[in-house]
Formats: structure tokens, C-alpha cells, sequence
């Protein structure tokens, strides 16, 4: 009895260290898109082989999405500096219709993404949206204001999160894309 | 001296009630939206309130607050915002900041933006501000 109960706190011991709490397929679940430099991929087949860190975010968004993609950067930085070179990085528009690619490549110009293995994406709106339904990500548009041309200005309220797959493309964690912990973050591309 | 000054005018400005200090704007392309952030420092002995905000550098201008909501992230009109005697309020990522609602032109780092703050005692108070990637 006694070594049931070591062996029942051990186990659960052990569930709660596991560093990676997700085990879900998506590879199966490939969806085309196109990347800033008008370039079409089978996401995320295209990746298969590669860890990658992927976010939804919308190029018109002023707070949260910046702060997402500028954490990806500081990824891709440490890592490189870490000189783990098997892992991509993908920011994936929800907002299709604005998003096109010369607004992302603005967006990549602009804020100085290293494009070596980093990409903006966009795509038919249909395809945006089995994705968005693959990594559980939610976005809805509301109707803000209107300038003084009367044209309307709309934001999401949407999932904040970077989501990390792995070589044989499941998902294996989330986290939350606007902060992050960036050590959390590399330890865990280093234990895939 | 001259240069100095103007260096100096880009971290702390002030208009005898209200401070403003750690200014800056996120970079952004024309026709995009971004944001101004600062620490707004109320250095009078009565509360104060920030009611609106200018600038020519986009269409329409802001006080907005970033928020989460069931886990997700939204935004919103903010209303007038009360600092009160020797207390500062903290527009940052994240929290309260003045949105740039559609860019006239590209915001590159380094460029330098105006903004104005108005106050129901402090009257108005103009802002410059750099523009930045992130703060680091
Ligand atoms: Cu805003």
C-alpha cells in the first residue's frame, strides 16, 4: 500500500514536470498560403522537418500584434545567438483582405524583420479561417469609429498567443504571444 | 547647448503641472495604426483630467486602453482619464495608450512625432516623441 502511494505521487510528480502539456497533429491539416514576398506554401506542411513558433495577428493592430511579432524576433535572435538553426517562425494574418503581401512586406520593412527564417502570411479567407479553427484561435472583428472621410476603422479582439509545433508537426504548447518568457521559451525548442 | 536641450526635450517635457517623460511612438507604416506612450506625471496639487489628444501625424487620434476579456485581447475608447496630485499615469504596451488611428506617412525609428495632450486644468501640452521599435 505504502509503495502505491509513492508510486501514485511519483507518477504525478512526474505529469506535472512534463514540459510539453499539448500532443496534437496538425499536419494533416494543411491550408495554402501566401507569404510577403508573394510566395505560395502548404502551411504547415511547408515547415515539416523544422520546430516552428507560429502567431495570428493582423498588421493593422497597434498594440498586442506588435509586441507578438517583435517577440518573435527576440526568439529568433536568442536563438540564432544559441546557434539553433532548425527552427521557423510564421506570423499569419486574420485580417486577409487588408493584409495583403505588399502590406506585410511594408510591415516586414518597417520594423526590420530578418526574413531568413521568418515569414508574414496571408491567404483566401476561407483557408485563414481552417487554420485559425486548427490552432484554436479566435478573432472578431468590431466596428470601432469612423475617421473624418467616414471611412471605418475596425479591430480585433483576438487570441493572444505563439504557438510552438514540433519536427512531426504537433502542437506542443502555447503561450501568450505579447509577453513572453523568453528563456521558458528557448528551453523548450532545445528539449524538442 | 542648443542640441543638448533638444536632446533633452525628447525624455521629459513639462508645462509646470504636468510632466511628461519616457515618451515615444512605435514604428508604423502610412496608413497604419499605432500607438504613443508615456508617463504622464501629475506635479499639481489638484487631481487633473486627461480628456483629449491631437496630432497631425494620423486621421484620427485616441485614448484607448488595451484589455483581455475572456482570454483575448481587445481594445477600446478609454474616456477622460483622472490623475490625481503627484500621481502618474502610465500609458504603456498593454494598458492606456494614445491610438494613431491611420498614418499619414511612415514612422521610421529615429523620426521624431508631436503629439498634444489636453487637460481639463493643465490646459494643453505638446509632445515630442521618437519613434521606436520597442523599448528594450
Ligand atoms: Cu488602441
Amino acid at each position: 500500500m505504502k509503495y502505491f502511494f509513492f508510486l501514485l505521487i511519483s507518477l504525478l510528480f512526474i505529469s506535472c514536470q512534463s514540459k510539453f502539456p499539448e500532443k496534437e497533429f496538425v499536419g494533416n491539416r494543411s491550408k495554402t498560403l501566401v507569404s510577403q514576398d508573394s510566395l505560395t506554401i502548404d502551411f504547415p506542411k511547408h515547415y515539416k522537418g523544422k520546430i516552428l513558433l507560429v502567431s495570428f495577428i493582423f498588421t493593422n493592430c497597434p498594440d498586442i500584434c506588435p509586441l507578438t511579432t517583435h517577440n518573435l524576433q527576440l526568439i529568433q535572435k536568442k536563438a540564432k545567438e544559441e546557434k539553433i538553426d532548425n527552427v521557423s517562425f510564421a506570423a499569419i494574418s486574420f485580417d486577409p483582405e487588408r493584409d495583403t503581401p505588399s502590406v506585410m512586406k511594408n510591415f516586414t520593412d518597417v520594423r526590420n524583420l530578418d526574413l531568413s527564417n521568418y515569414n508574414l502570411f496571408s491567404g483566401k479567407r476561407e483557408n485563414i479561417k481552417s487554420l485559425m479553427e486548427t490552432f484554436h484561435i479566435v478573432a472578431i472583428a468590431n466596428d470601432t469609429t469612423f475617421t473624418e472621410n467616414m471611412e471605418p476603422v475596425y479591430f480585433f479582439m483576438h487570441t493572444d498567443r505563439i504557438t510552438l509545433v514540433d519536427q512531426d508537426q504537433n502542437i506542443r504548447k502555447s503561450y501568450r504571444g505579447s509577453e513572453i518568457n523568453l528563456e521558458e521559451i528557448i528551453n523548450d525548442i532545445k528539449n524538442l | 547647448m542648443l542640441y543638448f536641450l533638444s536632446i533633452l526635450f525628447l525624455f521629459f517635457q513639462t508645462n509646470g503641472k504636468i510632466n511628461i517623460e519616457n515618451q515615444w511612438i512605435r514604428n508604423a507604416g502610412k496608413g497604419m495604426n499605432t500607438a504613443f506612450f508615456a508617463d504622464v506625471k501629475n506635479i499639481s496639487t489638484k487631481t487633473d483630467t486627461l480628456y483629449k489628444v491631437a496630432s497631425s501625424l494620423a486621421r484620427l487620434v485616441q485614448v484607448h486602453e488595451t484589455y483581455e476579456e475572456n482570454g483575448m485581447m481587445g481594445m477600446r475608447e478609454a474616456g477622460n482619464l483622472e490623475i490625481k496630485s503627484s500621481e502618474t499615469l502610465k500609458l504603456k504596451p498593454r494598458s492606456f495608450h494614445v491610438m494613431l488611428i491611420g498614418l499619414k506617412k511612415d514612422l521610421k525609428e529615429g523620426q521624431i512625432g508631436e503629439v498634444t495632450l489636453f487637460f481639463k486644468h493643465a490646459g494643453a501640452v505638446k509632445v515630442k516623441a521618437r519613434v521606436k521599435n520597442m523599448i528594450e
